[in-house]
């Protein structure tokens, strides 16, 4: 090509498929392409919207939000039940469609990829030819237009696909990384939520490039990750693509509370259970987890996260479970309901034995552990659960039904 | 030939020219495909026109004008003042004669390099967005500062298409996206002499003849993005020789190759 021959993209692709449950709705029926409508379960009393279409958002309906509310906010907004199978299926064809450029495929959550195409020159040209392709096969296998960014690393790459939203292309060339994501809102940065984002407004700072001038002693003010944060939004982010199965680097189980509560024993019954069941497969793979997180959901629609990182793995449910519960006492300070929580196991290790010279002390739970796995394995986990659940009325297999969604592996589930 | 068509997904897709003087100034040019030719009979009527720089050319019932300095640059002076709304008045009366031979027009706003980000100028886009309500408008920036998720927001909320614009890849451009913010999709293409652009030599800055592998590059881009818009626009402003007709009716060609082959 002449006249671009000259500078070339980065190799890292991103691929966004933002309202990737919606725009499958509309890729199986065209009539909703401009009508506002929801996805949410239609069975259930108080059910939150899992997706919605740009028109619905453009009323004013959010995601989280009660389907209920959002009826009244919008006359004749259109509720389709949530296909999970569906969902889940064109996720996986997202991800073969990648795989056919390159193996150096990282999923990063539902509908979201980075891709390396460095190498891949040869076989399908220049990595935004390469990346145009991926775009079309996209478009004609799912029906759906999602956000394509090319750069050289994942963080600006990322930024790039938020930018551009739903449905951009960007190719950048290196001078022109710098200077794009200086310009945007500092929370399209990746890392940065709602809490850190209150706290930059505080300080003034608006755009990702404010965050980037920042010294290092300003940085670190910013909280443990503020060093890294300011050398991501210079751009400075040198993480490769990692194309380990998600369910291999984090597990994660949410549940949808029915009804809304406050109750923190309620809550505790519930977190033991998703701990239990997580900490489940965690085992199954003989890992450990180093980093716990705990989300929350409230009913007002706001979202809280904690985090711990650890030096130690924890295998058990009961070192899991006080970790989890140590992230509650930290987070649950508001005077709301809790419409949905969720915990996360990440920076999974070997599992191996303690090697001690005698016995370790907590040998005896170490063994009812390997126990209570050994009945879930052969009978499944609704054939053994922890006394408290009945206590707290929540049976096994409601609780399964209630989680549809929560397929491990199954990226960021309404997270 | 023809220079339009409708794809599977009911978008229009035309390929037109940009910023020709007058009908008879060919200078050697291929003629043009029938499409092309609308706009030829009222051109004189439309030059005089002094809030509009020029015609773009795009098929039957379907043509834009770019907008004048007077309205895309931030008036300073009581009589800048005076100018520019005295060419908000003319682009209505523009839009009034083109509505009333059913033709659909799109007024192009091209912001030049020194229209930066800031303040001011924001303010002058507002004010442009507003006065020019209800026309169906297009806005091209030079300055890369503009590429930013608030400016893409703030177009979808008002219904202007983010111009996409082919040029050389100078570090002073702005980067290769497509996104689409309205109804419509602009692209334009303003060749990629890039010895031009980068000494700023008016005289060949637009002297440039596509290559159809670089026409073929946008065949994919036009047809994803025709996927989200009811109409997609694709302008050629290489003029200089004729070479904006010449590459306008390959390109309709390759589409309409292209989307033969697809069936």
């Amino acid at each position: 090509m002449r006249g671009r021959t000259t500078m070339c993209s980065g190799t890292i692709l991103h691929v966004n498929a933002v309202g990737l449950m919606a725009d499958l709705e509309v890729a199986r029926e065209r009539s909703l392409a401009r009508r506002p409508f929801v996805i949410a379960r239609e069975d259930v009393p108080r059910a939150v919207i899992q997706d919605l279409s740009p028109a619905a958002y453009r009323e004013g309906v959010r995601r989280g939000m009660l389907a209920g509310y959002a009826q009244k906010l919008v006359p004749g907004l259109v509720i389709r039940p949530p296909r999970f199978e569906l969902y889940r299926e064109a996720d996986e064809r997202l991800w073969a469609l990648g795989m056919e450029f390159t193996p150096l495929v990282e999923r990063a959550g539902r509908g979201h990829l980075f891709i390396d195409l460095a190498g891949t020159s040869r076989l399908f040209g220049a990595p935004e030819d390469a990346a145009g392709r991926l775009r079309r096969r996209i478009v004609e296998d799912l029906g759906i237009y999602p956000s394509l960014a090319l750069a050289s690393s994942k963080t600006v790459s990322k930024v790039a696909t938020r930018v551009f939203r739903p449905s951009g292309f960007a190719v950048l060339m290196p001078h022109e990384e710098t200077r794009l994501i200086r310009l945007q809102p500092v929370e399209l940065l990746p890392g940065i939520g709602p809490v850190l984002k209150e706290r930059l407004t505080l300080l003034d700072i608006e755009n990702i490039g404010e965050l980037a001038d920042l010294k290092p002693s300003e940085a670190e003010a910013l909280g443990p990750r503020g060093t890294e944060l300011t050398a991501r939004a210079a751009g400075l982010d040198n993480s490769s693509v990692n194309s380990e199965l998600p369910e291999k680097r984090s597990i994660r189980s949410a549940v949808t509370l029915e009804p809304d509560t406050s109750d923190l024993e309620v809550l505790r019954v519930h977190l033991r259970r998703l701990t239990a069941e997580a900490g489940f497969q965690m085992r199954k793979d003989n890992m450990g987890a180093r980093a716990v997180r705990l989300d929350l959901v409230y009913t007002d629609g706001k979202e809280q996260s904690a985090s711990e990182t650890l030096k130690q793995v924890l295998v058990r449910d009961a070192e899991l479970m006080q970790c989890v519960w140590k992230l509650v006492q930290r987070l649950a300070c508001r005077r709301v309901r809790f419409r949905r929580v969720g915990v996360v196991f990440s920076r999974l290790s070997p599992a191996g034995p303690e090697l001690d010279l005698f016995e370790p002390k907590e040998s005896k739970s170490i063994r009812l552990q390997g126990a209570l796995d050994r009945v879930h394995d052969k009978y499944g986990f609704a054939a053994l659960a922890p006394g408290a659940l009945f206590a707290a009325g929540i049976g096994t297999e409601p609780f399964a039904a209630q989680t549809p969604g929560r397929a491990l592996g199954y990226g960021d589930a309404g997270w | 030939m023809v220079n339009q068509a409708q794809t599977a997904d009911g978008c229009l897709v035309l390929f037109g020219t940009a910023g020709r003087p007058c009908p008879g100034d060919n200078k050697g040019a291929p003629e043009l495909s029938a499409g092309l030719r609308i706009f030829e009979g009222s051109l004189g009527e439309w030059s005089r026109i002094e809030a509009l720089d020029s015609l773009e050319l795009a098929g039957a019932g379907h043509g834009s004008v770019r907008a004048g300095k007077r309205i895309t640059r931030v008036p300073e002076t009581a009589a800048d003042q005076g100018r520019y709304r005295g060419a908000i008045k003319e682009c209505r009366r523009v839009q009034e004669r083109a509505a009333s031979r059913g033709w659909r027009l799109v007024f192009l706003l091209e912001f030049p390099f020194s229209f930066s980000y800031s303040a001011q100028t924001r303010r002058h886009l507002d004010r442009i967005a507003r006065d020019l309500e209800g026309l169906e408008l297009a806005a091209a920036f030079f300055n890369a500062e503009w590429y930013s998720s608030r400016v893409i927001d703030a177009l979808k909320m008002r219904q202007i298409a983010f111009c996409m614009m082919d040029t050389p890849a100078c570090p002073a451009m702005p980067p290769r996206i497509d996104v689409v913010t309205a109804r419509s999709v602009y692209i334009k293409l303003y060749g990629r002499n890039i010895k031009a652009w980068e000494s700023g030599c008016l005289g060949s800055l637009f002297n440039y003849d596509y290559s159809t592998a670089e026409l073929a590059s946008w065949l994919p881009r036009i047809e994803a993005l025709s996927g989200q818009a009811e109409e997609v626009r694709v302008i050629f402003a290489n003029t200089r020789h004729g070479r904006a007709e010449e590459n306008a009716n390959r390109m309709a060609a390759l589409w309409h190759a292209r989307q033969n082959n697809h069936v």
